[in-house]
């Protein structure tokens, strides 16, 4: 077949009613790829040989070596029909270009069908003969459902039938039939959702209508008016609820909306197919052989006439599908692969293509492989591409068409709808080209292109002119150049050569030759936005703007502001090589340049800033889940990598990115598969070094409670965790008490770290104006702070209010109002890092801290010295200790983790510096590190006389499995330690296909567990169930780390050493390991049963 | 039986002896342990005494079954001291041979300890933002076999020294050759942080303390004094011999980076990043200039970038 010159698809472009859009979607393997090729084979962009194993639009490396396609890709196509307008007239020529989008099947992928999706017109879904409805059959047939795109069903792998099952005809018709119905029953599925939706919207209406006239009655009372009034609504609404025809949505072969084919054998028919070439022989009309073909309808052999199952009379005759259709392509697989051990059987052959008419070149007759024989029979006889193409064409609608559909639903749900200029609309809807309309295209993704395979930078080929072969000279001397930059470990000066000569690249189109494009690939990747235009023509060098996803016309202007941006570049996507071109009508699906950094992942473009559409507003279908931390092999790479990371999340529309407080890199990704081409993206495509993957780390709390059994506090004379503690040098000595904080303040303390924090930073600015400190009253003029602060703390209280509710929490508390009575006054600080859920707390009688006092020194309880002396210290120490509180409560005892929950009580502090040694000058710095050093061990040591516990991190997951799957879930929830909060039936989930019912489980799961939980929970439910994890907030374990047998009981319950895993040591144990701290563990448990080293 | 040959009957032949010697009095006694579980003991893990004795008499010499004499012990050790008390002591106070696996536990809890410390400390000057631990050390390591390289060619260039000029420059890096278990490892953490400072200044700094100093504004103008010449004059008038600068500037200089001055009331207050070095110095200055009524106080040991 004849290469198609790209002009030709081109000039097709302006042709609306000739362009198809069409995605094809389905299940993972069954056969999307092999089918495109079936119809790029017609291009002859590839031989019709290889067609359904060459897999074309897989460019990926790794696509071709796994067999699964993992990123959509687009190509334009050509297909020119002739066709009658009427039976005697001329056939005319028509010529379509069909746009389409092979998309991912693998779930990992399934965002890549919903933005591959919104660019197409139609669908071509698929589905495996043997298989059947998989998940993700389900699953794109909503997404197709979801953007109303009109299905084409397309049943696939006819042969596996025929050769792997060995069915006869008759068999497989009910298969067939039956496999029909299934994806019916999921059509249907979500139609009644739909049709419940909008009752329930009905209803509401009526009886809000019913409501309001009601309430006009009563109030008008008597008038005439209202009951015309009345009359008239009755007449408006109809009174029963409209029946929406729910026809069109199945599938149906005598709807021609069903094409039976197999991809990798090259054939494929409708039922009209058939009809066409029974027509005479039969001497039924096409058009009633069109609806009995299908079904139960049979052909009585006596009488060439068709009876329904009525008439059969007792008669045991076979369907007319299966005594037309199948029975003779079954004997064509006889004839060719079947029989005679394979080899076929030339006699039969001939026969069938004699009968059929067809002639086939000698040599494939004669040659021994009967898979050739077989693929150009059926080429001359039932050709693929000719089925589905004829069907696209027919069947799908047409841009105009299908905009006019669906536009005014697609605006009317985007954000901001009300507000979308009525030109813009107009102009999507009627599927206005002129240049003077509206620009508007949706940009689904970004697609990463290295620099070599821009149409930019391939040879034109030809000789090089004498100004050429200059111009290349320079670019050598440049490279030599910047390679002894390189050599010179000169840095800086490198980027911005390589740049200069990535320009240059870019520059000129027509003196590339193969070795600078060479180098180029090697420095840059180039994103292009795959978009499609609704409206207007967008040529290269338009300026447009380009809007956000979270853009919205009611607020053109609010930040950021969408940026005006030109347009470099415009291309017709053709798989892997992209064709430039100049300008692009409305309708069509292409490649657009010139956007990096404007769009992160998708948006939308426009001529118009206000009225304009955000058509990127769609929800993605799956969450990131996979979480995994990145680091680059060689840490002189760590640059490259976090570049590397920037340019695939932009490239890559379900991946996202984040660093941690603890500065790890961390990628979150959709799945394992998805995972591990991003990693490989990263390592050759955008970072270019090795790249490790990780567990991220995990942050734990630490937290004390009072247990009900507890060791006894360590020293008898004191209430537990009361500390008295000596500096070395004898001169203080600090008594303080750590208490556990009732859990309500915990809570409270918790979620209000913005308010803290703010409450700080007034209160420096503040507290030497009021010497009380944050005891002052919020102000007026803080408000225009607070508004400030609101937007990013989202909650934020006064300190009024923050008090208040701080009283309200401990006054929850029972039974301890001596304690916490008047604790909030005393209140000296927050902690660790001044905002977090620990209190320290001025308990000592004449409260030397900050908040009570802080210019006029009260003389302490036992001071006989020099008042200057005691000023001194009074000022020196609070905020000595108030430091070393905040050093113990950001490392806590157990494992060095942040604590919260404690109050600690500074009950008393002695000095008792001796007369002689007052003078020395360095006092106050050794003192200030022996009281730092003293506060900070008894905090710890009162920390630890109370039950101490760990607090886990914890995602909240969210899980929904069908019922034959809920025990394999169960199991693996409880494996790793989580707990199951509840589970409920969900009676219409739309994604119970047999009839199942879905459990929705809620459940909690520690993250440090959590590392390949999805991928788990994936694999052990076969893929139907995949859980949603969401960063819930800390746990407490209710298990101390330290706890080992002490009464009688346990002693005897559990031996000496507790058989049963302490798991809170274990994660302590954990944390400890990693930071270096001090593991109380045996190295060696058996000391005598060590290798012995001689003899 | 056949002649000639003697079978050692009623001898312990004990194996995988770790010695524990203490020299108390003018003998020097011995205990055989176990290896790899003496240092267990000490920590209080292990507590069973079987798991760490090999047998429980004390030696004179282990290795030639010299056993110590009763007279001896009570003498040395005391009269009323039972056998379980004299090993207990000798356990917890002689010197010890370290078994290979507890040294090797030594050296990685070190290492990760200073690992630790140095993560949390440095940052990258760019963003402001920590490095993880697995990337401290990855680049410690390739300090170290570095340093281990230029060792090797230093070793060549001194048998042949020709081109000194270069080797000059190398010279004044601080080197960094791994871990050890035997210094602290706060120390060898800080040394850690200045060979990557100094090699790599671009990318690794010292995280910034947040610091806040408040003093009287009557002192501000007053001129730095010596500590000793303050503690012998009340009133800061005998300034003119040091004419350094004013008690403000002083504190200033210390400051990186001033992100809030203000004076309220009396006392003047300032909140800015310094280096972590500044802090004892500021601390020294503020208590011998203002005598205690100013002070330095400590918001962020380390300012790193975070997330709201």
């Amino acid at each position: 077949m004849p290469v198609v010159a790209p002009e030709k698809l081109v000039s097709l472009q302006n042709a609306a009613e000739g362009i198809r859009n069409i995605c094809i979607l389905a299940h993972v393997d069954h056969g999307k790829t092999s089918l495109t090729d079936a119809l790029i084979a017609t291009n002859g962009i590839i031989s019709p040989k290889l067609a359904g194993k060459i897999r074309y639009l897989d460019s990926r490396p790794d696509e071709q070596l796994r067999g699964i396609t993992m990123e959509s890709s687009a190509i334009s196509l050509y297909f020119s029909l002739l066709r009658r307008s009427a039976p005697e007239a001329k056939p005319e020529q028509k010529e379509f270009l069909i746009n389409l989008i092979d998309s991912p099947g693998h779930i990992d992928f399934s965002y890549e069908v919903s933005t591959a999706s919104r660019l197409c017109d139609g669908a071509v879904v698929l589905v495996d003969a043997v298989e059947g409805v998989c998940s993700q059959t389900v699953t794109v047939l909503r997404q197709a459902w979801i953007e109303k795109l009109k299905p084409l069903l397309v049943i696939n792998k006819m042969d596996r039938l025929i050769t792997e099952l060995k069915m006869s005809p008759g068999e497989a018709y009910t298969h067939l039939s039956k496999l029909l119905e299934q994806v019916n029953a999921v059509m249907g599925s979500f139609y009644q959702g739909e049709r419940m939706e909008d009752d329930l919207r009905w209803r509401e209406k009526m009886e809000e209508r019913l409501n309001a006239a009601a309430a006009e009655r009563e109030s008008g009372g008597s008038s005439s008016v209202l009951e015309n009034g009345d009359s008239i609504d009755t007449t408006n609404t109809p009174a029963e609820y409209e029946e929406k025809d729910d026809e069109d949505i199945y599938f149906a072969p005598e709807k021609n909306n069903v094409i039976f084919g197999s991809a990798i054998d090259g054939w494929a028919f409708t039922v009209k197919q058939f009809a066409g070439l029974y027509e005479r022989k039969l001497g039924i009309k096409r058009s009633v052989l069109e609806k009995v073909l299908w079904g139960e309808f049979y052909l009585d052999p006596k009488t060439k006439r068709v009876l329904g199952p009525k008439h059969l009379k007792g008669r045991h005759l076979k369907p007319m599908f299966v005594q037309l259709v199948l029975d003779n392509i079954w004997a064509v697989y006889e004839a060719t692969t079947g029989g005679n051990n394979g080899k076929g059987d030339p006699t039969m052959v001939e026969k069938i293509t004699k009968s059929l008419s067809l002639t086939l070149p000698a040599h494939i007759l004669r040659s021994r492989d009967p898979r050739a024989l077989l693929t150009a029979l059926f080429a001359a006889w039932l050709p693929l591409s000719t089925a589905l193409l004829v069907s696209v064409t027919e069947y799908l609608p047409s841009p105009p068409k299908a905009q006019a559909a669906r536009m005014p639903e697609i605006i009317d749900d985007s954000p901001g709808a009300d507000f979308v200029a009525p030109g813009v609309r107009d102009a999507m809807t009627n599927f206005n080209v002129s240049k003077d309309d509206p620009v508007v295209a949706y940009v689904s993704k970004m697609v990463a292109v290295p620099e070599s395979e821009m149409p930019e930078n391939k040879r034109r080929g030809g000789a090089l002119s004498a100004e050429e072969a200059r111009e290349l000279g320079r670019k050598k001397r440049a490279e030599i150049a910047r390679q002894q930059a390189l050599a010179n470990g000169e840095g800086s000066d490198i980027d911005s050569l390589t740049n200069s000569i990535s320009s240059a690249a870019i520059g000129d189109t027509e003196t590339e030759t193969p070795e600078i494009s060479e180098e180029v690939n090697t420095d840059a990747e180039r994103l292009i936005g795959f978009a499609r235009i609704y409206s207007g023509t967008l040529s290269v060098g338009d300026e447009i703007y380009v809007l956000g996803p979270k853009f919205t016309p009611s607020k053109p202007h609010a930040s950021p502001e969408p940026q005006k941006v030109k347009i470099t570049a415009l291309y017709l996507m053709m798989g892997r090589g992209l064709e430039p071109l100049r300008s692009v009508p409305a309708g069509c699906v292409f490649g657009i340049g010139g956007l990096e950094g404007h769009i992160l992942k998708s948006g939308t473009i426009c001529s118009q800033l206000p009225g304009s559409v955000n058509l990127a507003g769609i929800t993605m279908g799956t969450q990131p889940i996979v979480r995994v931390a990145l680091e680059p092999e060689n840490p002189y790479d760590l640059d490259k990598m976090i570049k590397g990371l920037k340019m695939l999340v932009q490239s890559d529309p379900c991946a996202e990115y984040e660093v941690l407080q603890s500065g790890e890199h961390v990628i979150l990704t959709a799945g394992e598969l998805h995972l591990e081409r991003c990693l490989k993206d990263l390592r050759e495509r955008f970072a270019k070094c090795e790249i490790q993957a990780g567990e991220p780390s995990v942050p734990y709390r630490e937290s004390i409670v009072s247990a009900t059994e507890m060791s006894p506090p360590k020293d008898p004379n004191l209430p537990r965790g009361t500390v008295v503690a000596n500096t070395a040098s004898k001169h203080v000595s600090i008594r303080l008490r750590v208490r556990p904080l009732p859990p309500s303040v915990n809570e409270f303390l918790n979620r209000n770290q913005g308010a803290i924090k703010r409450l700080y930073a007034e209160r420096r600015a503040e507290e030497e104006r009021h010497k009380t400190g944050a005891d002052t009253p919020p102000e007026g003029d803080q408000d225009g702070m607070e508004e400030a602060e609101q937007l990013d703390t989202g909650k934020t209280l006064t300190l009024a209010e923050f008090k208040s509710e701080l009283k309200a929490a401990f006054d929850e508390v029972k039974g301890q109002k001596e304690v916490w009575g008047d604790v909030i006054d005393k209140i000296t600080a927050f902690g660790p890092r001044r905002v977090g859920p620990n209190i320290l707390v001025d308990a000592t009688g004449n409260s030397i801290c900050e908040r009570a006092l802080r210019e006029t020194p009260s003389p302490g309880p036992d001071s006989t010295q020099a008042t200057e002396e005691r000023k001194l210290s009074a000022h020196a120490f609070t905020d000595k200790i108030a430091y070393a509180f905040q050093l113990s409560t950001a490392q806590g005892p157990l494992c060095a983790e942040p604590v919260q929950g404690i109050a600690v009580f500074l009950e008393e502090v002695n000095i008792a510096i001796p007369p002689e040694e007052e003078a020395a000058p360095d006092r106050m710095g050794r003192l200030t590190g022996e009281i730092i050093k003293t506060t900070r061990d008894s905090i710890r040591q009162g920390f630890l006389d109370w039950s101490p516990r760990i607090l886990l991190a914890m995602y909240s997951c969210e899980i929904q499995a069908s019922t034959d799957v809920l025990g394999r879930v169960y199991a693996v929830i409880t494996r790793r330690n989580g707990k199951i909060l509840s589970e409920t039936l969900s009676s219409t989930s739309s994604a119970s296909t047999t009839g199942n019912q879905t459990f929705t489980i809620s459940a909690l799961l520690p993250v440090a567990e959590s590392f390949g939980f999805s991928d788990e929970i994936r694999k052990r439910s076969s893929g139907s169930a995949s859980p949603q994890l969401r960063f819930m907030g800390f746990e407490m374990l209710d298990q101390d780390p330290f706890w080992v047998p002490f009464t009688e009981d346990e002693l005897e319950d559990l031996g000496e050493l507790a058989d049963k895993e302490n798991v809170a040591r274990r994660y302590v144990d954990k944390v400890r390991r990693r930071k270096g701290l001090l593991v109380k563990e045996v190295l060696v448990r058996d000391a005598e049963k060590q290798k012995n080293l001689k003899r | 039986m056949p002649v000639g040959i003697q079978q050692p009957s009623g001898q312990v032949k004990l194996t995988n002896v770790a010695y524990v010697r203490m020299k108390k009095g003018k003998r020097r006694y011995e205990v055989a342990c176990y290896k790899n579980k003496i240092l267990e003991y000490r920590n209080k893990v292990d507590t069973k005494i079987d798991n760490v004795l090999q047998i429980d008499k004390v030696y004179i010499n282990v290795s030639k079954g010299q056993e110590a004499s009763k007279a001896d012990l009570a003498k040395d050790f005391g009269k009323d001291k039972t056998i379980e008390e004299i090993i207990d002591d000798i356990l917890n106070n002689g010197t010890i041979q370290i078994g290979e696996k507890e040294r090797q536990a030594a050296l990685e809890r070190t290492h990760n300890e200073v690992i630790n410390i140095v993560a949390s400390k440095l940052v990258d000057p760019n963003t402001k933002r920590v490095y993880t631990t697995g990337m401290i050390e990855k680049m410690l390591e390739k300090l170290s076999s570095e340093t281990a390289h230029q060792q090797q060619e230093a070793k060549v260039e001194r048998a042949a020294p020709e081109n000194g000029e270069e080797k000059g420059k190398e010279k004044e890096l601080p080197k960094w050759r791994g871990v050890t278990a035997k210094k602290d490892a706060k120390e060898q953490a800080n040394w850690a942080m200045k060979a990557l400072i100094a090699h790599h200044p671009t990318s690794y700094a010292k995280a910034r303390m947040r610091l806040r100093v408040v003093c009287p504004t009557s002192m501000l103008k007053h001129a730095v004094k010596h500590t000793q010449k303050a503690q012998s004059s009340n009133d800061g008038a005998d300034a003119e011999n040091k004419p350094t600068g004013n008690v403000k500037d002083t504190i200033l200089a210390q400051f990186e980076r001033v992100e809030d001055q203000d004076t309220t009331g009396d006392e003047w207050e300032v909140t800015g990043f310094a280096e972590p070095g500044a802090l004892k110095t500021l601390n020294e200055f503020i208590g011998g200039q203002t005598k205690g009524r100013g002070r330095v106080e400590v918001l962020d040991m380390a300012m790193i970038h975070e997330d709201d």
